[in-house]
């Protein structure tokens, strides 16, 4: 797998991210309803043109560092899973419900660009109490000129996560991913 | 057919069926509108259709038989429970009205066959009242798609998420076998904008649903729905009435295509205020009755035979479809394929 596509600092990484997880883990939210997170990312053409069962493609590219962020906010657990992807491999969406009942959703998107960089990653969590929307692209600044517009990141990484749940090894979430697109068949997965 | 006045010289007589709050929209419309005028309201609580007669200055009735005779009445707007629909669809178009009828279609996918056949056997207009294809950000959002700005549309996410709005438990909407189930009462809604951008019909869906509000609930408040494409493309379309606070609401439009992705953001509008209540996005306060007009005038250019419905008829029956196999797919557990559309 060629390197991923993220800019600078790995998602994983983003202060608001660990802003998330904290208030996740402290119930200010209430406790853990749902999770939705979007990643739309400017990859090499021939990474995005595999199919979605292959080497390459947007499960390839993005699918580990997707299922890592969404591994750290739901912790590991089983889901039961329907995907769905693009003859091309170049998008992938799955809908899930974890085992502790919690509803998972993602997208996962390669637009041909020759600059790795995301164009959206959104993670939203919806909680008994309340909901956070995270923008782990931010915190940046907005700068516009005549040239046009453009960001700017800025800040450090969010503090190392001392409750961080060990590496679980994102492959066999892949496979069944990629299994239920192939197959169209709602499977269960174990992250 | 009943004898009718010339819609283009007074405006289409309209007789609104059912005074409760979705009425309230549609009447709010018509008074800014030339080519329809309100000429009468029915309802069942006759003392609440003789209040609003006479606040709307048309005829009230007490019964819908009443409605229907009434000269004055050359189109009907439908804003009962969903369990009524299909009958009271059924009664409208025999009496020679033309019909715009609030969503769900039907209760059925038979139902919503069988209420549009009747429609398409008498040459009569019929509409359904999927309204959020006529708000700004909605027609933006299908310009940009036209425009080939992003691409071909591969993934629709969509997220209507708010707090509380039905009544108690009396409420119909409550009991699936009145309501349909959410999928059916506000998931077409949803269903129907991402059939729409990603401009094929659903060839699978599979629903994950809670019962945020109350576990003794029969209806899922919170419903998340994944619908399948036959290109491969996928939508996945959430919507809530359990979120707290209960005056919470957020709304998100994403379309990911080949070549970019669109987003309307929760702040879209630009308009933020901290107030006692808190952070909240404010709207334009007038982008709801925009709206409804749009959502009326096709409905009359329609009724006067100078446009199709929007959305067309076998858009508007493959949106039950896709409620129905939702509703399926919750009970199941599974995922649930879609027959071709009609």
């Amino acid at each position: 797998m060629t390197a991923s596509p993220t800019a600078l600092m790995a998602l994983t990484a983003r202060p608001g991210l660990a802003r998330a997880l904290g208030a996740v883990r402290s119930a200010e939210i209430g406790l853990l309803r749902a999770v939705a997170l979007d990643l739309v990312a400017l990859g090499p053409a021939s990474a995005a043109d595999a199919p979605a069962d292959a080497a390459g493609g947007a499960l390839q590219e993005l699918g580990p560092e997707a299922i890592e962020v969404l591994r750290r906010v739901i912790g590991p657990t089983s889901l039961d899973l329907q995907a769905h992807s693009t003859r091309d491999g170049r998008a992938t969406t799955f809908l899930a419900r974890a085992g502790h009942g919690v509803v998972v959703s993602a997208h996962l998107s390669l637009i041909p660009g020759e600059r790795p960089e995301h164009l959206r990653a959104a993670l939203r969590i919806v909680g008994t109490h309340g909901s956070m929307l995270v923008d782990l692209l931010r915190p940046q600044l907005e700068v516009r000129t005549a040239a046009g517009a453009t960001h700017v990141p800025f800040g450090e990484p969010g503090p190392a996560d001392p409750s961080a749940i060990p590496p679980g090894g994102p492959s066999d979430a892949l496979s069944g991913i990629a299994e239920s697109a192939r197959s169209g068949r709602r499977l269960t997965i174990t992250w | 057919m009943t004898a009718h006045r010339n819609p283009s010289e007074t405006g289409l007589g309209i007789g609104i069926v059912g005074v409760g709050g979705i009425a309230l929209s549609h009447m709010a419309a018509l008074r800014t509108m030339t080519s329809a005028q309100l000429v009468a309201v029915c309802d069942l609580d006759a003392a609440r259709a003789a209040e609003v007669a006479h606040i709307e200055r048309c005829t009230g009735y007490g019964t819908l038989e009443e409605l229907l005779a009434d000269p004055a009445v050359e189109a009907v707007i439908l804003c009962t429970p969903n369990m009524t629909h299909e009958p009271l669809g059924l009664q409208v178009l025999a009496a020679g009205k033309h019909l715009l009828i609030e969503k769900p279609l039907a209760m059925t996918a038979e139902g919503a066959r069988a209420v549009v056949a009747e429609a398409t056997s008498r040459d009569l207009a019929l509409a359904v009242g999927h309204s959020h294809r006529f708000t700004d950000q909605s027609l933006a959002i299908r310009q940009v798609i036209d425009a080939g700005d992003i691409g071909t549309p591969r993934f629709v996410r969509v997220v209507m998420n708010g707090g509380w709005i039905w009544p108690g438990w009396q409420s119909w909407v409550l009991d699936p076998a009145l309501s349909g189930g959410h999928s059916l009462h506000n998931g077409v809604h949803l269903v129907d904008l991402a059939s729409w951008w990603i401009g094929e019909p659903a060839t699978s869906v599979y629903s994950v649903g809670q019962h945020a509000t109350s576990e003794a609930l029969q209806l899922h408040d919170y419903l998340v729905m994944e619908l399948g494409f036959a290109s491969g493309a996928a939508a996945v379309c959430e919507i809530s009435r359990g979120e707290r606070p209960r005056g919470a609401g957020y709304l998100e439009l994403t379309v990911v295509g080949t070549e970019g992705v669109l987003t309307r953001s929760w702040d879209a509008e630009g308009i933020l205020a901290w107030t006692d209540t808190g952070l909240t996005a404010w709207a334009d306060d007038g982008a709801a009755q925009r709206t409804f007009v749009r959502e009326l005038e096709a409905f009359v250019a329609a009724a006067r035979g100078e446009a199709e419905t929007v959305p067309p008829l076998p858009t508007a029956i493959h949106a039950v479809d896709i409620a129905v196999a939702s509703e399926q797919s919750l009970r199941s557990g599974t995922t649930v394929q879609i027959g071709a559309p009609a």
